[in-house]
């Protein structure tokens, strides 16, 4: 006969999923309908259908202004460049427009690589300091502290992230 | 209290952790990581800011950005799963000289470690972000905060920047 | 990662996305609203991204990061620090609910790291150290919150019983 299963030591402590309880191998009749309905509740979760929304609504908008601006920006520089054949020469036109059509695409793809390594540097310094910040109040137990380190002599330490 | 005590014994014993790194310069550590297999590299030089803050192409919110940097190098990996990926966090605490720099805080849970590290001198900053999958090495006369609300402008001027 | 890659990927996890924020959110606008704005925030740093990183690990990552946030500058927190304190749920809330509707209003009314890391772990079915990843906290908070979220929902499961 299997051993039956203390609920308050095994399940509550978080030993056991409740996959991995089988029924009729509980303690009482309490333990067995918490587990019974447990499970039901995570099995209505897991029925309930999700909302039919478009993921990529909000990135197809971007998508739009940037083709938008995109266009903008072509045309603009189009019309500087039919601005600058009426007043240069034709010679001075060939060099100009040459140097103009690769410079700016070389220089928008640097820019675009520079931002997004900002970014990321950004994201992961905030990241951390908000990590630091849920560990140091209510999230971790006490002993896990050590996950984290922040030296106490650095400019930082007064950085008040939710201030910014 | 003695808890207290214990854990503050410990924050201070992984703050000092790192004293021993190596003898290379960061520059030559950069040079060392991008010659390993499954990495790519990324480099700007001072010039090229000094161009991304003069061009008219570039937002107004970011051109203050670019006017205060003079460095950035980034190496990252990639394909992860092959045994030929580099630990590059390893690597570059084994082999650079981080003299002079403070660590500002570090961040490990069990797939993740995260360090930051800061320079300040007169001619300008230089920071650090190390962690397993890309290395970042700003330098120039910008601040953290500035880095810091770099996430929030982003998310204010990316859009009209085609991010 | 390519732009059809993403996609691609992040289609897939739709639904995991949808049910976390709903779960750290709890309003359907929200939760929607959340997994739209994460996507979009994702997609403009795609060329960062590796595929062969665990792509799903930091997406639920990004939205634990995002929805918290959220929370935060709506106030639904009277208090940063009070993370852990619960609020009470209007009785006529619980008014014609059954058993199983009533364990769902009990699971709305845990703390936000114990919502999540039940929602992860039991609901979603992910192992503690695919859990640890995700909220950025240790093994062992992710099972102590766990813990502390099952032991409560057995004690307001004992409570509905006792009063029949």
């Amino acid at each position: 006969m299997a051993k039956k299963i203390k609920i308050a030591e095994e399940f509550l402590e978080g030993k056991l999923s409740v996959d991995e309880i089988e029924a009729g191998n509980l303690e009482n009749s309490m333990d067995e309908e918490f587990i019974d309905t447990y499970r039901k509740v995570i099995s209505k979760n897991s029925e309930e259908e999700i909302p039919n929304f478009n993921l990529f609504e909000k990135t197809a908008f971007q998508q739009k202004k940037e083709r938008s601006n995109s266009f903008k920006r072509t045309f603009s520089y189009a019309a500087t460049v039919v601005a600058l054949i009426g007043f240069f020469s034709l010679f001075f036109y060939f060099s100009t427009i040459r140097k103009q059509h690769t410079q700016p695409v070389k220089i928008a793809e640097t820019q675009k690589e520079v931002i997004q390594v900002l970014l990321l540097f950004s994201e992961e310094l905030n990241k951390t300091l908000k990590n630091f910040d849920e560990a140091t109040t209510a999230f971790q137990p006490f002993a896990d502290y050590k996950n984290y380190s922040i030296e106490f002599n650095n400019p930082i330490k007064n950085f008040k992230i939710n201030e910014l | 209290m003695k808890t207290k005590l214990i854990v503050l014994v410990l924050l201070i014993i992984s703050a000092t952790g790192f004293a021993q790194n190596g003898e290379q310069t960061i520059d030559s550590t950069f040079e060392l990581l991008k010659a390993q297999k499954n990495i790519s590299y990324f480099d700007v030089t001072g010039e090229m800011f000094k161009m991304l803050s003069e061009t008219k192409e570039t937002e107004a919110e970011f051109k203050d950005y670019m006017r205060k940097l003079t460095g950035m190098k980034m190496v990252r990996t990639y394909n992860r799963h092959d045994n030929g990926t580099p630990d590059i966090y390893k690597l570059f605490m084994q082999n650079t000289n981080l003299k002079g720099f403070s660590r500002l805080m570090t961040s490990e849970t069990s797939t993740r470690k995260i360090s930051f590290y800061q320079k300040k001198s007169k001619a300008g900053n230089e920071y650090l972000l190390v962690q397993s999958s890309a290395i970042i090495y700003i330098t120039g006369t910008i601040d953290l905060k500035s880095i810091s609300e770099f996430e929030q402008v982003m998310n204010i001027a990316g859009s009209a920047f085609d991010m | 990662m390519t732009d059809s890659d993403f996609e691609k990927q992040i289609l897939q996890y739709k639904k995991k996305l949808y049910r976390f924020a709903l779960s750290i959110l709890k309003q359907k606008e929200d939760a929607q609203d959340a997994v739209q704005e994460v996507v979009l925030r994702m997609w403009k740093k795609r060329e960062l991204l590796n595929s062969d990183e665990n792509f799903e690990s930091y997406c639920m990552n990004s939205i634990k990061n995002y929805a918290l946030d959220l929370l935060r500058k709506k106030r639904n927190f009277q208090n940063y620090k009070e993370f852990t304190s619960t609020g009470n749920i209007a009785p006529e809330e619980f008014e014609n609910k059954d058993l199983i509707e009533r364990m769902q209003l009990f699971l709305k009314q845990l703390p936000v790291q114990q919502r999540m890391t039940i929602e992860l772990k039991d609901f979603q079915g992910y192992e503690y150290e695919e859990v640890s990843a995700i909220l950025e906290i240790s093994v062992n908070a992710a099972r102590v919150n766990v813990s502390r979220g099952r032991k409560r929902l057995y004690e307001k499961f004992k409570e509905e019983i006792s009063n029949g």
